[in-house]
C-alpha cells in the first residue's frame, strides 16, 4: 500500500511569532514545502497556484477563522479535496469529532513543539491518508 | 533534507528571543485589559477581548519554550471562556479571583528562564481520534547489538503487525527517534556503570521532545539493583532474557494502544431535576456519557438499554428510595456486580452504613466538589470495566469467550430484525492444531491462536465482533453484512495467515484456517445460523482446508 508523498504545504496561522517558528520546523526539519499565510483570504489566493498536498489551519483567527477558511477552500477546484489537518488548543474529544466532520484529517493541540510538529504531521499524514 | 545543524538551533533561539521579548508587553495589555474589566460596568467587550489575549498566549508559550507561563494563561483563558458563556457580568470575587490570576502571570513573566536551545517546550500530544480499524501496524525500535538476535526477534515481533527497525547503538536510536518517534522501543542494553553513557542517551529520549513512547529494557540480571537502574532511567517494563516474545507482544500491545477508551457509562437516578442535570452536566463534562432519570420507577427499563457502567443514586426519593431500588436491582443477577454510589444529604453514619450494606458500594454526601465527584465514579466505572472484561473474555487472546459471544449473536439478531438488516456469523478453525501442537508444543500452539486472533482484531472493523469459541476454534459476528462480503473479507485474512511464518526452535512453520459463514435473515436465529456455519466449517474440512465456505452456496 503505497501512501502518497507529503511534500507542500500550505499553513494558515495569524500570530506572526507562531506562524515564523512553525514555518522553520516544517521546513528545516521536515523539510516540507511551505506556503505561510497571516489569514484566510490569504490561503484563498495563495492556494491555486501552490498546489498544496495538505492544508495546515489554525482555528482561532480573527476574520475567516479556520472553519470559514476550510469551507471557502473546499469551494476551490484545487482545493476541494485536499487533506486538511487543523491547530487549536481547543482538543477536547467531542472538539476533535467536529473537526473530523468538517473534514480535517485530525487536530494538532497547541501549544505545540517546534521539533516535534513535522513528525506529528507526518505520522497524521501515514496514518489516514494511506 | 533535514537541517539539523547548528544554524537551526540559532534560528530557533533568536525566534524564541524575539517572543521573550514581547512577552512584557503582551502581558501589559493582558494588565490594561483586566484593569478595564474592573471599571467597565456590564461590557463584556473587555471580558471577550482578555479572552482572546490569554488564549493566544496559552497557545504559543510552551512552543517558545515557557510552558509554566502558557500554563498560566490558559487557566485565565479557562475562567474567562467560562465567564463568557455564563453571559453575566463577573462578580466582585470572580474579579477579584482574575486579578490575582493576572498578577501571578505577572510574576512569571517577570521571571522567564533563560533560553536555551533546545528550548523544553510544553509538549502536547498530538490528539487522534480511534481508527476505524482496530489497530494499524506500529513503529518498534529495537535496540540489540547481537545481529542474530535483532534479526529474529524483528521477524516474531513483527509477525504480531509491529513495523520494527533494529539499531546496533542507543545514538543511532536516539536520533532516528527524533526525526520519525516510535509507538515503543525494545532495549537490550546491560544496565550498569559502564554503559552509563548510554543510560543517559536513553534518559535523554525520555524527555521532550523526543518523551512519549514507553521503553521496554531487555536484560539477563533480574537483581534489584539492575531493576532500580531501569526505573530511574526511565524504562515503563522489564523483561529477563530469555524473552517470552508472547509476552513481551502482550506488554507492547498494552503500552502502544492508542485506541481511546469508550466513554464510562453512567446512570443518575435523582428525583430532583435539576440536581441531576448539574450532575449530569458534570460528569459529561469529564468525557462520560450520562443518563439521567428522574422517575426511579422508570430505572429499570433505562437499565436494559442503556447498560450503565456505574449508577449514581439519590437516597431519598418520592416514590421509592434509593435502598429499595438497589436491592431491586441486586435482585438480578446481570446487576450483581454493577457499583451503585449513594449520593445524599444524609449524614447519619448509621443510615450510611445501612445503605452499604444493603447494595451500595460507596456513600457520598451531598454537597459534593464536582472533582470528587468525578473521581469517586471514574475510579469505579474503571475498575468495574476492567473485571467485566476479564469475565467475558479470554485471557489468552483477549477475544470473548464463548458464553459471551452466543449472547451477542443473539442480541445481534434481535437488532437486525428491528432494523431489518443481514447479519453474517463466521465459525473459524484452525487446520491441524492437533499437530502444531503434537509437533512443536503448545507454547507455540498458543502463540499460533494468538497470531490468528491479533490478525483477525488487526484486519476486522471495529463492529464485527469477534469470539474464542473454542480451543482452536473462532467465531466472528459481522453485523450489517451479507455472506460474500464477509467471505471475501474473511478469505484475504485467511490467505495472508497463511503466509505468516512462525517460529519455532529456530525453523520456521505456517499454519492456515478453514471458516464456514452463514446469514441472516436466511437462517432466521442464533441456532441454525450457528449450525449452518458449522456446516459449512466442516465442508471447508473436507473440501481440503485452507478455504472459506459460505452455507447455502
Amino acid at each position: 500500500m503505497n501512501t502518497p508523498v507529503l511534500r507542500r504545504i500550505l499553513y494558515v496561522e495569524d500570530e506572526p511569532d507562531i506562524r515564523a517558528i512553525a514555518q522553520l520546523a516544517l521546513e528545516s526539519v521536515g523539510g516540507f514545502t511551505v506556503a505561510a499565510c497571516d489569514s484566510g483570504q490569504e490561503a484563498l489566493e495563495k492556494a491555486p497556484g501552490f498546489a498544496p498536498d495538505l492544508i495546515l489551519l489554525d482555528v482561532m483567527m480573527p476574520g475567516m477563522d479556520g472553519p470559514s477558511t476550510l469551507d471557502a477552500l473546499r469551494r476551490m477546484e484545487h482545493t476541494a479535496a485536499t487533506p486538511v489537518i487543523f491547530m487549536t488548543a481547543k482538543v477536547q474529544p467531542h472538539e476533535v469529532a467536529q473537526y473530523q466532520e468538517l473534514g480535517a484529517l485530525d487536530v494538532i493541540a497547541k501549544p505545540f513543539d517546534p521539533m516535534q510538529l513535522p513528525a506529528d504531521i507526518q505520522g497524521i499524514w501515514e496514518r489516514r491518508n494511506g | 533534507m533535514v537541517d539539523r545543524g547548528d544554524d537551526l538551533q540559532d534560528k530557533l533561539a533568536a525566534l524564541r528571543r524575539s517572543f521573550a521579548a514581547q512577552v512584557p508587553d503582551k502581558i501589559a495589555e493582558i494588565e490594561r485589559c483586566c484593569e478595564a474589566l474592573h471599571q467597565a460596568d456590564q461590557d463584556l467587550s473587555a471580558l471577550s477581548q482578555l479572552h482572546r489575549l490569554s488564549h493566544s498566549l496559552a497557545g504559543s508559550g510552551g512552543t517558545f519554550g515557557f510552558p509554566q507561563l502558557g500554563a498560566q494563561a490558559r487557566q485565565i483563558e479557562q475562567e474567562l471562556l467560562r465567564l463568557l458563556q455564563r453571559d453575566q457580568p463577573p462578580s466582585e470575587n470572580e474579579l477579584a479571583q482574575i486579578g490575582a490570576m493576572v498578577r501571578d502571570l505577572r510574576g512569571l513573566a517577570n521571571d522567564l528562564p533563560d533560553i536555551v536551545p533546545p528550548a523544553a517546550a510544553a509538549k502536547k500530544p498530538t490528539r487522534t481520534a480511534a481508527p476505524p480499524q482496530r489497530t494499524t501496524g506500529r513503529r518498534l525500535y529495537l535496540l540489540e547489538e547481537d545481529q542474530h538476535l535483532a534479526h529474529d526477534m524483528a521477524l516474531q515481533v513483527g509477525h504480531f503487525g509491529y513495523e520494527v527497525s533494529t539499531f546496533a547503538s542507543a545514538v543511532e536510536l536516539e536520533r532516528k527517534s527524533r526525526e520519525a518517534p516510535p509507538a515503543a522501543a525494545v532495549m537490550d542494553i546491560a544496565l550498569h556503570p559502564d554503559k552509563a553513557a548510554e543510560i543517559e542517551i536513553i534518559r535523554r529520549i525520555r524527555q521532550p521532545p523526543t518523551a512519549g513512547f514507553p521503553i521496554v529494557f531487555l536484560c539477563s540480571c533480574d537483581d534489584l539493583e539492575t531493576r532500580l537502574q531501569a526505573v530511574r532511567a526511565g524504562g515503563t517494563a522489564y523483561f529477563t532474557k530469555p524473552v517470552d516474545i508472547g509476552a513481551l507482544v502482550d506488554r507492547l500491545d498494552a503500552l502502544t494502544s492508542n485506541e481511546e477508551p469508550e466513554p464510562y457509562r453512567i446512570l443518575v437516578v435523582d428525583d430532583d431535576t435539576n440536581v441531576a442535570a448539574h450532575h449530569s452536566l458534570v460528569l459529561r463534562d469529564a468525557d462520560m456519557k450520562v443518563e439521567s432519570v428522574t422517575q426511579p420507577m422508570q430505572a429499570m427499563s433505562v437499565l436494559a438499554e442503556f447498560k450503565p457502567e456505574l449508577i449514581l443514586m439519590d437516597l431519598y426519593m418520592p416514590q421509592c428510595t434509593g435502598l429499595e431500588l438497589a436491592k431491586v436491582i441486586r435482585q438480578q443477577e446481570a446487576y450483581l456486580s454493577i457499583p451503585i454510589v449513594f449520593l445524599s444529604a444524609e449524614t447519619d453514619v448509621e443510615k450510611q452504613f445501612a445503605a452499604l450494606r444493603l447494595g451500595g458500594d460507596d456513600f457520598l454526601t451531598k454537597p459534593i466538589q464536582d472533582d470528587h465527584l468525578i473521581s469517586s465514579v471514574l475510579a469505579r466505572a474503571q475498575r468495574f470495566r476492567l473485571l467485566s472484561s476479564m469475565m467475558i473474555r479470554d485471557s489468552l487472546t483477549g477475544l470473548l469467550k464463548h458464553t459471551k459471544i452466543k449472547e451477542e449473536l443473539q442480541m445481534e439478531i434481535l437488532r437486525a430484525r428491528r432494523q431489518w438488516s443481514a447479519l453474517s456469523f463466521a465459525m473459524i478453525d484452525i487446520d491441524r492444531f492437533k499437530t502444531i501442537n503434537d509437533t512443536h508444543g503448545h507454547l507455540c500452539g498458543d502463540r499460533v491462536i494468538k497470531s490468528l486472533s491479533r490478525l483477525l482484531q488487526q484486519r476486522l472493523r471495529r463492529t464485527d465482533i469477534i469470539g474464542r469459541y473454542g480451543g482452536e476454534e473462532f467465531a466472528v459476528i459481522f453485523p450489517g453484512t451479507d455472506h460474500d462480503t464477509a467471505a471475501h473479507a474473511l478469505d484475504t485474512i485467511r490467505a495472508d495467515f497463511a503466509e505468516i511464518h512462525h517460529l519455532h526452535a529456530g525453523k520456521e512453520f505456517s499454519a492456515s484456517f478453514s471458516a464456514g459463514i452463514a446469514d441472516f435473515p436466511r437462517h432466521p436465529d442464533s441456532n441454525s445460523l450457528i449450525q449452518a456455519a458449522d456446516a459449512a466449517l466442516y465442508d471447508a474440512k473436507n473440501g481440503g482446508r485452507n478455504r472459506v465456505i459460505t452455507a447455502g452456496s
